[in-house]
């Protein structure tokens, strides 16, 4: 692999050999935190992936899907910090993890592939070197990031059926989690029809949601 | 249980943890008794982190454009022949033109050209009848026909009575029947719910919903090609086509998107892959090819 000069000595600073703190700003969800933690495990984890065979979009789309839902766990507490871990070192593994999966179906599409002139047990000269066996899987019971990309997946396809008005409705009660307040003024009514509205948009979103 | 307002407004106050102890072990009880509660807390907590999820992409896609902007990612090294001895390689300024490789590559141009030209004024390729104007078919009452370009109903021909000579027949018995079971039901219409009026175009949405409709055009254009295809026989590139549509931001495509692919896989003789769109069909709310899906994987299972 290229060694890589990192460039996080600026971003990182407050940071640098603090992980608490680290922790801290992530929790306070402090930009400075959020572009330190992507620069670090960026350019750790891409470089990896390239190397062993997978396109540079590919590599970030892995990354962007993990560090995601690691920013989520960290807000919902589901990731708790743990004194003698790095939280680099720790998502590092999570997208290692993600990429092995992604790999996993990438190699079954080909298998299945409409060529059917190819063999089935014909591989590219890449894929018997995709994996790194430096790097160890996480156990399962810590690694749900498949799980949590099928709700999204879900979650798109439910929204696309929804009408505008539901659409920045939940947007703003899911997203932004304005209260009821707020929404009621954007939307130019009282509490109570814009309760009433947000209930039926998100029993309708629900619906879908468990039908797609 | 019924989900009403209250339940809702209950599951999201202990969801965002805005309830007082109190009242949060008394629902934290209420969910261990009530299986249905449980259920839809786990539904709501999905909906909820897919959402934020969703956010969290977006900003760090923000972070990632910013930071790239700013030199401090990793990029993968541009494919440059080595140079072993690390020495930099130095470009003359002002290159020397040679007119005769220029000349030789202007012939080979035209002549291509000129032979593409008259290759097409000849050609009855099927990828030039994807794209010509047909005659208007008749068609079933009930089935609305639609254009590439959305707003215009216009018409895709009536199904081929043979597929063309040109496509060898196959010797498996197991293909000839699923040959019979495409052709009795390939209709090269697509359907679309008239009733369900089309969304207003979006200009605040979240970027995954303008991206999945931006596709929509794609698609569209996606799933007629892959008709003429099935029609003209062109089975392996119609399953290409048809795929990626199968996830349009329109349910009225996906659902056409889905009937076609199975059809196409079918008459690949893969019923394996035919079979899950075939249910999924069945399980479609608009139901534009439930019954026909229903139909066709009783046939299948016979």
């Amino acid at each position: 692999m290229n060694s890589i000069k990192l460039p996080s000595e600026e971003i990182c600073l407050p940071f640098q050999g603090n992980e608490p703190a680290f922790y801290q700003a992530l929790l306070a969800e402090q930009r400075q935190a959020f572009n330190c933690l992507y620069l670090r495990v960026h350019n750790q984890f891409i470089p990896l992936a390239c190397q062993k065979g997978g396109s540079y979009d590919e590599a970030l789309d892995v990354l962007n899907d993990c560090l995601a839902i690691f920013l989520h766990k960290i807000r919902t507490g589901e990731f708790v910090f743990q004194a003698d871990t790095r939280i680099t070192s720790y998502l590092y593994r999570v997208c290692y993890n993600q990429w092995h999966n992604y790999i996993d179906k990438r190699q079954q599409r080909k298998e299945v592939s409409l060529d059917l002139n190819r063999p089935t047990s014909d591989k590219d000269d890449n894929d018997d070197d995709v994996y790194d066996d430096t790097i160890s899987l996480l156990p399962d019971e810590q690694y749900d990031e498949q799980e949590r990309l099928e709700w999204v997946t879900r979650l798109k396809k439910a929204i696309s059926q929804l009408r505008e008005d539901c659409q920045n409705m939940l947007h703003w009660f899911y997203v932004e989690e304005l209260p009821l307040r707020e929404i009621a003024a954007r939307l130019g009514m009282t509490e109570d029809s814009a309760a009433v509205k947000r209930f039926k948009c998100a029993k309708y979103l629900r619906e879908r949601y468990l039908k797609a | 249980m019924e989900l009403d307002e209250t339940i809702f407004d209950r599951i999201h106050r202990y969801l965002a943890g805005r309830m007082d102890e109190p009242e949060r072990q008394q629902f934290v009880k209420q969910m261990e008794l009530d299986e249905d509660l449980r259920t839809e807390v786990e539904i709501q907590r999905q909906i909820k982190a897919a959402y934020q999820i969703s956010r969290n992409k977006t900003l760090l896609d923000e972070i990632h454009k910013e930071l790239q902007h700013q030199g401090h990612l990793w990029q993968p090294p541009k494919l440059e022949p080595a140079n072993n001895q690390g020495e930099i390689a130095v470009e003359p300024v002002v290159r020397k033109i040679n007119w005769g490789y220029i000349a030789t590559a202007a012939c080979v141009v035209l002549a291509l050209g000129f032979g593409w030209y008259f290759y097409l004024q000849n050609d009855n390729s099927p990828t030039n009848e994807v794209t010509k104007q047909e005659p208007e078919p008749n068609l079933p009452d009930t089935d609305a026909v639609i254009s590439p370009g959305l707003s215009s109903p216009e018409p895709i021909q009536p199904p081929a009575q043979t597929l063309p000579s040109s496509q060898p027949r196959r010797k498996n018995q197991a293909d000839t029947r699923y040959a019979q079971l495409f052709k009795e039901n390939f209709k090269p219409t697509v359907r679309h719910n008239p009733e369900e009026p089309a969304d207003k175009p979006r200009f605040a949405a979240p970027r995954s919903v303008m991206e999945a409709r931006l596709r929509i055009p794609e698609d569209t254009a996606a799933i007629l090609a892959g008709i003429q295809l099935l029609r003209q026989g062109k089975i392996r590139q119609a399953i290409t086509r048809l795929q990626p549509a199968t996830d349009c931001a329109l349910p009225d495509w996906q659902a056409n998107a889905q009937w076609f692919l199975a059809l196409a896989y079918l008459r690949n003789n893969q019923p394996a892959k035919a079979r899950p769109l075939l249910q999924r069909l069945t399980a479609e709310p608009t139901e534009l090819y439930q019954s026909q899906a229903q139909r066709l994987l009783t046939n299948l299972d016979q």
